[in-house]
Formats: structure tokens, C-alpha cells, sequence
């Protein structure tokens, strides 16, 4: 028998010794990416940061480094000359009660839409996800009208009706997506407790407030976060609402705006020290919750 | 009057074509260890449920203790329920979680401490008390979902497919436990798997389910012995029931592997029942096909040749397999002291004629059930 065995050529092997800089592209290419964009978030938050305590009164010409330091100067004139206060107040009181009507409803709406099965439901949750294809923007002359038909404007105490007003816009606003958010988070809860814990003899009441609700904490906080955030950050609106109030029922952003609109009259060494003094309370936050935002409870009721 | 009765039970679906479970009849006795037994998706857990309040019955009547509960909810049913996933609440600790049901019903906070300890001791779970489940492993939470239930003593206690987490060390010796608590509570336990070994080995009596459809009630040793149709003679049993189908002509059972006599006792049944001349399925059990000279003298009309396909080898037996027919694969169980077999090897096999099962070829029943039924 014949035993010669026809030897293929070996193929060349491709040298693996290439250069550092060839080996490593694909990491330095990410790193570089990663790179830029630390750069754009973190230097115009630095840039305000450094002219906050910088006393100047152009942004153009100020350096990265302040020239004039000073702790308090900027401070004590956005105390001084400005509502900066009452923007502050304005601004939280309306944050906190959208946040907390709005957790409220979300909470439990998310619950209803996880947990009951009923003839309306595919519709309703159909159309929360439509109404999101609306940018909320477009409402703005209609809320305008609205608000000035019902009399808000008219009335002596037009600034804290605006202020109701705007509160029940954001709740509105702060409940469509974060209603579909947390009854995603529902339905990841497996529904073999609440039936465990009906066994055990818990009501309705009791599985949502003794069982789901625990679970669900995270989700309640991230979402009270976003409800709390919305309207700091919102210009838009509040703008438009109360364009024509006093100095001191203007809300942060606007009065903030406010500082910079005028070319000619512009003080950007004030407007970023009230930038850095509105961003604490949300840093703040962040802070204290960040063990929420990122973290999951529910493993280890149910095998997986 | 019985504990607990089924009646009529069915479960359909909305927009479902079939019944879930269709006609569902059971009585049960107090202090019964009743399992619902049977291949997925034929109806077992869902009746369960509805035994727990958690699904609705679609018609029928369900009675505890001589009323109607059909619409009782699950909380007022006095039940406790283990869960296949153990659906344990992962924010409360073990002691948390074993004692929920007790402080929903108003136990005092020194009872409740005291039976929790109680059943945390039977279950060795007293230095886990403070832990969260997420921190146990499987078995560990396993006896904490079965501590939860059994630190309650209802009417009624609810299992579903328990078992089928853990290992099968660990199942062995949870059976057995389970067992345990059932004699100690001696309340009714109704138990879902799709395990045919736990429910053989810890059923007062079976309740083996196919399609929705009860196919037979009785106990271990019934559904074993005396299978009422093919589907149970094939489920109950491991390795199950050989089944092969054939002519039976004045005594003798002929198919393609083999020719043999049936026994005096099943031809005078047979002939009886009309089967002279007619084809039916013969069941054997791997336990009735043997080897050896013993078997041969024993049963001397009953033997066949044949040739090994696969051996299995178990320890204190071997497991034959050999084609009976295209596409039939008998096994036959020798066990020690019998020959041994080597693949490919032909040999003669025995068929014990004393332990063989028939059935009708069209309705698949078994011929002898009514006769075996009656002695």
C-alpha cells in the first residue's frame, strides 16, 4: 500500500510582530474617541466653573485661569443686583411638587398598566407612546391661549396661578414616558410574587404597597430624578408663561437668560456663577442616588 | 363527604381553540397526598391554579369543606403554595419572608417569631434567618419557599413542580422531606410535576393528566400495575413501557421481532373480549423481558432471538435494546446473573407472559383494565 503522504506547502504565517502603533489602532482610535468627547462635555463646565470665580464682565476675553480672582464678588452681585433668590425658590418649589405629583401618578399607572388586564389597556398605552411623537413645543401658543382664557393673567395673583399651571403642564409632560419606563420595570418583576403574596392572604393594596413597591424603588427614584430635572432645565415654556411677570417670579433658566440676552449689557461672570449654584441641587441628587440609578433588586427572589 | 371535590372542571382560555383542561372529576379524602402527573402543557399546573384561586374556573365546581369556592379569592382559601420559581420577596429577609403570611393574618409578633424558629429548625435554616435569598443557594431557597408554606397550617397545600431546580441529590433528599411534612401536617397536598419518579414515590394517589384530559386516577402501584390505556402504560414506568403491535390468533401473539404464547389466564381474556384473530398492541415492561436458562424453562413458549443494539450498563442490571420493528426499540432489563450481553451479539430473550399488558389497537385501552380492576 502506498503510505507517501502528499506534504501541502505550509502558508506563509502573517508576521505577528507588527508595530505597537498597527497592533493597538482599534484601542487608541476608541481612546482617542473617548477623549474628544471628555473634552466637549467637561470644558464648558470647567470654562463656567473657572468664570464664576472670575471678575470680569466679558467671556471672550477672559482666560481659562481667572485673571481677578475672587470667591464671592460674582456671588454677592447676583444676590445684589438680580431676584437670584426668589429665581432659586421659584424654580425648586416648582421642581419638587412636579416631581412628587408626578412619581405619584407614574407609580401607580405603571402598576395598573403591568399588572390589570383590561379592554382600554393596548389603546391607552398605544397612545402615550403616540402623544411622545408630539414635540411638547408645539403646544406652546395654545397653553399660552389657554392660559390667558381661563383668566390666569388677569387675575391678581397671576404669578402663583402661572406657577399651578406649569406645575400640572410638567406633571402631564413628566408622565407619558415615564409611565411606559416604569411599567417596564414591573413587568420585569416576575408575577409569581404577587401571587405568592396573595396566598399568604395580602390585598391588593397590600401586594402593591408591601411587595411591588419596595422592588420597584430604583425605577421610582430615576424617574423622580428626570420629573425633578425637567422643568430646571426647561427655558422654553416658562418663557412664554411668564414672559411679561416681574423680575422675581421668573424661574432660574429665564432669569439666568436673562443676564446674557443683551449683548451690550451682558454679564457672563454673574451668569455662571448662578449656573454653578443652580447645578448643586442636581449634582447633589446624583450623588445620593447613584447606588439606585444604576443598581437592580429584584435578584435572588426568583431562581434564575 | 369528602375534604375537598373537583366537578367538572374546565378551563378554556379566551380565543383558545382547545379546553386547557377539560372535565376535570376528583375527590379528595382528607390527609391524601394527591400528584397531578403528566407531559408539559397537559393541563396539571393550570388546574392547579385553579385550585389556588390564581386562575379562573371556566365552569365546574370546585368545593372545599362542602361549599362552593369558585369564586372565593385566593387570600380566603386558606391555602399555602409552593412555587416552581419559589417566587420568594427578595427585599425581605428569610424570617421576613416565612413569616409574611403569618403577620397578614394578625399573628402576634411573639407567635409568629416562635413558629418561624419552629419550622426554620425542622428545615435547617435557623442561621440563614437573617439573610436575604439573594445570599442562599438554590436548595437553601427551596426550603425557605417550602418553610413559608408549611409554617401555616391551611386546608390545603399547593406544589408546583418544586423539585425541578435542584439537583438530583438534593431533590432525593427534598422528597423525602416533603414527605415528611405531609405526615407531620397530615393536611391535603396536592403536588404538580412532570416527573413520573416523584410522583410514584410520594403519592397516596396520582392523578396522570394528558392534553387536559384526566387519563387515570389511582394509586402508584394501580397506574403501574393496571395502566388503563397506552398513554399511561407508557408514562408511568422508567424506562417505559415497551409497546409493539401484533396479531393475536388462539394463544399466540405474533409480531415481526417475535411469536409468542400468551398466558392461560390473559387467552381466556382475550378470546373473551373477541380479540381471536385480531390485531392489538402488546405492553411489556423492560422488567418482564429476561434472559437465562431460568427464564427459558420457566417460560419455554415465550422465547425469541434476537440482536443487541446498545447495552446499558446500571450497576446491579443491564438495560438491552434490540429493534422489535423499523423504528421500535424494545428494552429489556437483565438483571445480575443473567448473561451478559455484548452490542451486536445475538441473543435469546424471555418474555415473562405472567406480567404482559394489552391493548385495543384503535382506542388504545387496556383490555384487562375492567378484569384486573374487578379482583
Amino acid at each position: 500500500m502506498e503510505t507517501s503522504i502528499n506534504q501541502k506547502p505550509v502558508p506563509k504565517t502573517k508576521s505577528l510582530n507588527r508595530g505597537f502603533l498597527v497592533r493597538n489602532m482599534g484601542l487608541i482610535a476608541s481612546y482617542a474617541f473617548l477623549i474628544i468627547m471628555a473634552i466637549v462635555i467637561i470644558y464648558p463646565i470647567l470654562l463656567t466653573i473657572m468664570s464664576a470665580f472670575n471678575v470680569s464682565n466679558t467671556l471672550y476675553s477672559t482666560s481659562f485661569f481667572p485673571q481677578n480672582f475672587s470667591f464671592t464678588e460674582n456671588f454677592k452681585s447676583l444676590f445684589n443686583d438680580t431676584a437670584y433668590l426668589s429665581w432659586y425658590t421659584n424654580t425648586f418649589l416648582l421642581s419638587i411638587v412636579t416631581m412628587i405629583l408626578s412619581t405619584i401618578i407614574v407609580v401607580v399607572s405603571g402598576f395598573v398598566y403591568s399588572r390589570y388586564r383590561y379592554t382600554s389597556r393596548k389603546s391607552a398605552l398605544m397612545s402615550l407612546l403616540i402623544i411622545q411623537i408630539v414635540p411638547s413645543g408645539s403646544g406652546l401658543i395654545a397653553l399660552y391661549a389657554m392660559a390667558n382664557s381661563i383668566g390666569i393673567y388677569s387675575s391678581a395673583n397671576a404669578t402663583f396661578y402661572t406657577y399651578i399651571y406649569m406645575t400640572l403642564i410638567y406633571t402631564a409632560l413628566g408622565t407619558t414616558m415615564n409611565t411606559l419606563l416604569m411599567k417596564g420595570y414591573y413587568d420585569s418583576i416576575p408575577r409569581d410574587l404577587d401571587e405568592s403574596a396573595k396566598i399568604d392572604g395580602a390585598t391588593q393594596l397590600q401586594i402593591f404597597t408591601e411587595i411591588l413597591l419596595p422592588l420597584v424603588k430604583p425605577m421610582i427614584v430615576v424617574i423622580a430624578i428626570f420629573c425633578f430635572l425637567g422643568p430646571i432645565g426647561d427655558i422654553i415654556m416658562p418663557k412664554f408663561l411668564i414672559a411679561s411677570m416681574s423680575s422675581d417670579s421668573k424661574t432660574l433658566a429665564v432669569g439666568l437668560m436673562g443676564l446674557i440676552n443683551d449683548i451690550k449689557d451682558s454679564n457672563y461672570n454673574v451668569f455662571a456663577a448662578g449656573a454653578v449654584l443652580a447645578a448643586i441641587p442636581p449634582v447633589l441628587v446624583f450623588y445620593k442616588f447613584q447606588d439606585y440609578i444604576v443598581g437592580g433588586l429584584t435578584s435572588g427572589g426568583v431562581k434564575g | 363527604m369528602s375534604k375537598i371535590s373537583l366537578r367538572n372542571i374546565v378551563k378554556k382560555y379566551p380565543n383558545a381553540e382547545h379546553c386547557s383542561v377539560s372535565d376535570f372529576n376528583l375527590d379528595i379524602e382528607e390527609g391524601e397526598f394527591i400528584v397531578l402527573v403528566g407531559p408539559s402543557g397537559c393541563g396539571k399546573s393550570t388546574t392547579l391554579r385553579m385550585i389556588a384561586g390564581l386562575e379562573d374556573i371556566t365552569s365546574g365546581e370546585f368545593i372545599l369543606d362542602g361549599e362552593v369556592v369558585n369564586n372565593v379569592s385566593s387570600k380566603d382559601r386558606d391555602i399555602a403554595m409552593v412555587f416552581q420559581s419559589y417566587a420568594l420577596y427578595p427585599h425581605m429577609s428569610v424570617r421576613e419572608n416565612v413569616g409574611y403570611g403569618l403577620k397578614l393574618r394578625n399573628y402576634p409578633a411573639e407567635t409568629t417569631k416562635n413558629l418561624v424558629d419552629d419550622i426554620s429548625k425542622d428545615l435547617f435554616l435557623t442561621q440563614y434567618l437573617e439573610r436575604k435569598p439573594k445570599e442562599l443557594s438554590g436548595g437553601q431557597r427551596q426550603r425557605v419557599a417550602l418553610g413559608r408554606a408549611m409554617v401555616r397550617t391551611p386546608k390545603l397545600y399547593l406544589m408546583d413542580e418544586p423539585l425541578s431546580n435542584l439537583d438530583a441529590k438534593l431533590r432525593t433528599t427534598t422528597r423525602s422531606e416533603i414527605s415528611r411534612m405531609h405526615r407531620a401536617k397530615g393536611a391535603i397536598t396536592i403536588y404538580v410535576t412532570h416527573d413520573q419518579v416523584e410522583a410514584m414515590t410520594m403519592a397516596d394517589r396520582i392523578v396522570l393528566m394528558s392534553m387536559g384530559e384526566v387519563q387515570q386516577i389511582g394509586s402508584p402501584k394501580e397506574l403501574f400495575t393496571n395502566p388503563k390505556n397506552c398513554f399511561v402504560a407508557t408514562f408511568m414506568g422508567m424506562p417505559s413501557m415497551n409497546i409493539i403491535e401484533g396479531k393475536y390468533k388462539s394463544g399466540n401473539f405474533s409480531c415481526d421481532a417475535f411469536t409468542i404464547a400468551v398466558s392461560d389466564t390473559d387467552k381466556k381474556i382475550l378470546d373473551d373480549a373477541g380479540y381471536d384473530g385480531k390485531s392489538i398492541f402488546l405492553g411489556a415492561r423492560s422488567s418482564a423481558i429476561r434472559s437465562g436458562k431460568k427464564y427459558e424453562e420457566a417460560f419455554p413458549n415465550s422465547c425469541f432471538e434476537t440482536t443487541a443494539v446498545n447495552v446499558e450498563y446500571l450497576g446491579d442490571s443491564v438495560n438491552v435494546f434490540f429493534n422489535a420493528e423499523a423504528n421500535n426499540l424494545f428494552v429489556g432489563t437483565l438483571g445480575t446473573g443473567e448473561r451478559e450481553v455484548e452490542v451486536d451479539e445475538k441473543v435469546t430473550l424471555v418474555l415473562d407472559n405472567t406480567k404482559l399488558h394489552f391493548f385495543d389497537s384503535e382506542t388504545e385501552e387496556s383490555i384487562k383494565y375492567t378484569i384486573n380492576q374487578a379482583n
